[in-house]
C-alpha cells in the first residue's frame, strides 16, 4: 500500500514536469514551425503579399532548411513576377525527382493548412473513435493519422485522454496499408514502441533518433504480410521535414517534433502506435457506450472460463477464424477442454485492460491486458492480446489470443 | 489584398493653366460641377464639350470619371477606352480601366490594361521589366533551395538605360539559359541596353521635374481583414474581392504620347540567339531548325540530312543543357554577328566552345545563316 502511493505520487510528479516541459518551450529556441508557417499564408490571403514576405523571410532564418518555407517564398516572388501559373514551372523542371518533390511540398502545404488553419479535433476536446479505453498504466500514447500526416500524443489520466502534441509528419512513399516488405508503405494497425535507438547509434537520414514498433504484429502475420523496420523517427538535419509521402513505410517527423516526442514515449511501458486510415474523431462520452459492453464481454469470458465448463468457456470463440501461435480452434479446443477439466479452482482477474477499434478492419477490437490466473495448481501473471471480431450474427467472437 | 488606385492629381491648377483657354472655361465649369457632385449636369456640360471636340482627351476623360461614379461602368470603360483611341499613350486611362475590370472581377483584363499603362513609358517598362526578371531570380533561388539543388553561379544583370542616346549596339551580358530554370519557361530575363528616345527637337524636362502624384493610394489593409472561420476556409488562395475605387484625374494634358521604343535589331537577334539555344536545351527540333534559315547548309551535308541528323541527335538524348555567356553582338552590314561562350551539356558530351553566328533577316526573321566554332 505505502510502496504503491509512493509509485503513484512519484507518477504525478513526473507527469507535472512534463507538462511543464511542453507548456514553457526552452528559451531561445525559435518559436514552432507550422504556426509560422500557416501564419504567412494566413497573411497572403487576409493581409498582404508583403507582411507574407516579411512572415516567410523570419521564417526561413530560423528554419534554413525548410524547403517547404523556401517553395512559398519561391511562389510569393514568382506571382510578384506576374507568373501565378506555376505550370509554366512544371516544363521546366524536367527531372522526375524534382517534379515529384514540387508536388509533394504542395501537397505538403494542403495538409498542413487544412490540418492547422482552423482547430483540430483533438483541440476540440475529441478524440479518435477508435481508442475506446486505454488502460491506467499507459502514460501516453501516440496516434497517427495517416491519411492527413499527424501525429499526435496523448497523456492518459485514468483513462481520460489529453492532447499533448500535435505534429505533421511524413509516411510511407506509397502511401498506407502496409502487405508486404519493400512496398514503402505505412502499415494500419495497433502497435507498440519496442526499444529506442539514439542518433549516434544511426545514420544521418534517421535524424534525431528513433522507435522501433511492432510490426508486423500477430494479426499481420496471420495475413502473411511481411517487412519489418517500421520506426517513428526524425529527418536527416540537411531538410526540415520530409514530404507528406516520402519513407520506406516508416513514420517521419522533424527532428525537434520528434525531441519533442521523446520524452512522451516509454519502450520499457510499450508506449501504444495506433496508425489509423481514416479517423473518426468523437466526444469521449460517446465511447461509454461501447466501452461498457466490451468490459462486460471480458468479463463474461472470465466467468465462463472461471466456470471450468469446456463449452461456456469455448462459446466465446469463433470455430472459423480463430487463430493462435498454437494452433486453429480445433487444437484451442482440445487442449483447452483437457486443461480446464482437470481442474478444481479457476480464479482469473484481469487488470490494465486497453481496447481498440482496429484501423483498417471492419467490426474488430484488440483488447489488451494483464491476466492474473490462478488455479489449484498453477499460477501465472502475463499480458495477453486478444482480437475479438463480429461474426454474422453480430455475436463479438475471439479470433486470436496470445501475449502481447 | 491590394487595391487598384485611382491616380489622382491634387493640382487641378497647373492641369486647367496647361490647356486652351476658350475650351478651359467650358471644362473648367464642367470640373467644378464634378466635384461638387453635382454629376448630371457635369456630364451635360462634358456630353456638349464632347460634341463640338469630339477628340478632347480631357473631355473624355472627365467623362469616364463622371460614368464610373455614377456606377455607370460599362459607360465609363468605353469613354477610357475612347481616350486611349486618340492616345494610345495614355496611362491614367489604362490604370483607371483596370481599375474598372477589376472592380467587375474581370482580373485578366485589368492585368493586360496595367500591362499597357506600363509599355506606354519606355523607361517605366524597363524598370518593371527589371523588377519582374529580380523577382524571378530571387525566386529561382528559393527554388533551388526547395529543391535542395545546388546553387547556381551567377550573376544577374539587368537592362541599364542610356540617357546619352548613344547608339552603340553591342549587348554584353551574362545571360545563362538554365533549361530546368523557370527562365526557360517564362524567358523575361532578356535584357537589354535600351536607349530613351531620342528627343524631337527639344528635350522634354526629366519626368522627375514634373509634379506627378505618382504614389498610388493603397487603403489600409485592415478594413478587408477578415479572420478564418470554420473549416470551410480550406485553401490558401486568395480571392477576387470587388476592388475599392477612387476616381482620378490626369496627371497632365498630355503633349504628346509617348511610345515605345523602336525596336532595336540587336535584341531582336539577341532574342532570337536565346530562343535557338532554348530549343536546343529544350531539344525541341522544330523549333531549333527553324532558327537556322530555309535551306541552311553546313559543309559537306545537304539540308535534308543536316535536319535528320540534328532530330535524331535531339531525340536520343536524355537531357541537354546548353548555356551562354559573354555574349557580344555586333552589326555587319545589314546582317549581325553573334559571338558567345557556349557550354553544352548532356547525358553524354560534354563541351565549351566559344562560338559566332551569322543571323540575316529572312521574312522579317532574324535567321541563323551561319554557325562557326571559333
Amino acid at each position: 500500500m505505502n510502496h504503491n502511493l509512493t509509485c503513484k505520487l512519484t507518477g504525478m510528479l513526473r507527469y507535472c514536469l512534463l507538462v511543464l516541459i511542453l507548456l514553457f518551450p526552452v528559451q531561445g529556441q525559435a518559436e514552432r514551425f507550422e504556426p509560422r508557417l500557416i501564419d504567412s499564408l494566413n497573411a497572403l490571403q487576409y493581409g498582404s503579399d508583403d507582411a507574407s514576405e516579411a512572415k516567410l523571410t523570419s521564417l526561413i532564418d530560423d528554419y534554413p532548411n525548410s524547403q517547404t518555407a523556401h517553395l512559398l517564398m519561391g511562389d510569393l516572388l514568382l506571382a510578384r513576377a506576374g507568373i501565378v501559373d506555376s505550370s509554366q514551372l512544371r516544363s521546366s523542371y524536367r527531372e522526375p525527382a524534382a517534379l515529384q518533390q514540387l508536388d509533394g511540398l504542395r501537397d505538403e502545404v494542403r495538409l498542413r493548412w487544412n490540418q492547422v488553419a482552423t482547430p483540430g479535433p483533438a483541440e476540440q476536446g475529441l478524440v479518435p473513435a477508435s481508442i475506446i479505453q486505454l488502460a491506467p498504466n499507459k502514460q501516453t500514447l501516440v496516434f497517427v493519422d495517416a491519411a492527413n500526416a499527424r501525429v499526435y500524443t496523448f497523456s492518459n489520466a485514468m483513462g481520460k485522454l489529453s492532447l499533448l502534441t500535435d505534429n505533421y509528419t511524413s509516411i510511407g512513399e506509397k502511401g498506407m496499408h502496409k502487405r508486404k516488405e519493400g512496398d514503402e508503405r505505412t502499415p494500419i494497425g495497433v502497435y507498440h514502441v519496442t526499444r529506442y535507438i539514439d542518433e549516434r547509434d544511426l545514420p544521418p537520414r534517421y535524424g534525431a533518433g528513433a522507435f522501433p514498433i511492432n510490426y508486423p504484429n500477430d494479426l499481420d502475420r496471420h495475413y502473411k504480410r511481411t517487412g519489418y523496420g517500421i520506426w517513428l523517427h526524425g529527418t536527416h538535419p540537411e531538410s526540415f521535414n520530409r514530404v507528406p509521402l516520402a519513407s520506406d513505410g516508416c513514420v517521419a517527423m522533424s527532428n525537434p517534433e520528434f525531441e519533442q516526442l521523446k520524452p512522451l514515449i516509454k519502450p520499457e511501458l510499450k508506449t501504444t502506435v495506433v496508425i489509423s486510415d481514416q479517423p473518426v474523431w468523437v466526444k469521449p462520452k460517446y465511447l461509454e457506450v461501447t466501452r461498457a459492453f466490451f468490459n462486460q464481454s471480458l468479463q463474461q469470458w472470465v466467468k465462463d472460463w472461471e466456470s471450468r465448463d469446456p463449452a461456456r468457456y469455448l462459446s466465446h470463440y469463433d470455430k472459423k477464424l480463430f487463430f493462435s501461435l498454437d494452433g486453429n480452434y480445433a487444437k484451442w479446443a482440445k487442449h483447452k477442454t483437457a486443461v480446464n477439466s482437470r481442474k478444481r479452482l479457476i480464479d482469473v482477474e484481469l487488470s490494465n485492460i486497453s481496447l481498440f477499434a482496429y484501423p483498417g478492419e471492419q467490426d474488430m477490437i484488440v483488447a489488451e491486458f494483464t491476466q492474473n490466473y490462478r488455479s489449484d495448481n498453477f499460477d501465472s501473471e502475463s499480458d495477453k492480446r486478444q482480437y475479438w471480431r463480429q461474426n454474422a450474427n453480430n455475436e463479438w467472437k475471439i479470433i486470436f489470443e496470445g501475449q502481447q | 489584398m491590394r487595391h487598384i488606385s485611382f491616380l489622382k492629381l491634387s493640382c487641378v491648377l497647373l492641369y486647367t493653366g496647361i490647356i486652351s483657354v476658350a475650351h478651359a472655361a467650358d471644362l473648367g465649369s464642367a470640373r467644378s460641377q464634378y466635384q461638387a457632385g453635382q454629376l448630371k449636369q457635369a456630364l451635360a456640360e462634358t456630353n456638349r464639350i464632347i460634341q463640338s471636340q469630339p477628340d478632347s482627351i480631357d473631355a473624355l476623360f472627365l467623362k469616364a470619371q463622371i460614368q464610373s461614379d455614377t456606377s455607370d461602368m460599362d459607360a465609363a470603360i468605353d469613354s477610357y477606352k475612347a481616350v486611349i483611341a486618340i492616345d494610345p499613350g495614355h496611362m491614367e486611362s489604362y490604370n483607371n480601366l483596370a481599375a474598372l475590370y477589376a472592380q467587375q472581377g474581370k482580373l485578366e483584363l485589368a492585368s493586360e490594361a496595367l500591362e499597357n499603362a506600363i509599355k506606354t513609358d519606355p523607361v517605366f517598362a524597363t524598370v518593371y521589366a527589371n523588377l519582374r526578371a529580380i523577382y524571378i531570380e530571387m525566386s529561382k533561388k528559393h527554388y533551388r533551395q526547395a529543391l535542395k539543388l545546388k546553387p547556381e553561379q551567377r550573376r544577374t544583370q539587368i537592362a541599364a538605360i542610356d540617357i546619352g542616346g548613344n547608339s552603340e549596339q553591342i549587348l554584353d551580358q551574362e545571360i545563362l539559359l538554365v533549361p530546368e530554370s523557370i527562365q526557360a519557361a517564362v524567358n523575361t530575363t532578356v535584357t537589354a541596353k535600351i536607349e530613351k528616345p531620342k528627343p524631337a527637337a527639344k528635350p522634354k524636362p526629366r519626368p522627375k521635374a514634373e509634379p506627378t502624384p505618382k504614389t498610388p493610394e493603397v487603403k489600409t489593409a485592415s478594413e478587408q481583414k477578415q479572420k478564418p472561420k470554420g473549416k470551410t476556409v480550406k485553401k490558401p488562395e486568395p480571392k477576387p474581392e470587388a476592388k475599392k475605387v477612387a476616381v482620378a484625374e490626369p496627371k497632365k494634358v498630355p503633349s504628346k504620347a509617348s511610345k515605345p521604343a523602336p525596336a532595336n535589331p540587336a535584341i531582336e537577334v539577341k532574342k532570337a540567339l536565346l530562343s535557338w539555344a532554348n530549343a536546343w536545351s529544350n531539344r525541341d527540333a522544330d523549333k531549333y531548325i527553324k532558327a537556322y534559315k530555309k535551306g541552311y547548309t553546313p559543309k559537306g551535308k545537304t539540308a535534308k540530312d543536316w535536319a535528320a541528323g540534328r532530330r535524331w541527335n535531339f531525340k536520343t538524348k536524355k537531357y541537354i543543357k546548353v548555356t551562354l555567356s559573354n555574349i557580344k553582338i555586333t552589326s555587319k552590314g545589314k546582317n549581325f554577328r553573334a559571338k558567345f561562350k557556349q557550354s553544352y551539356e548532356s547525358n553524354t558530351y560534354k563541351d565549351v566552345v566559344n562560338k559566332e553566328l551569322i543571323f540575316i533577316k529572312q521574312a522579317g526573321r532574324w535567321k541563323i545563316s551561319k554557325e562557326n566554332s571559333l
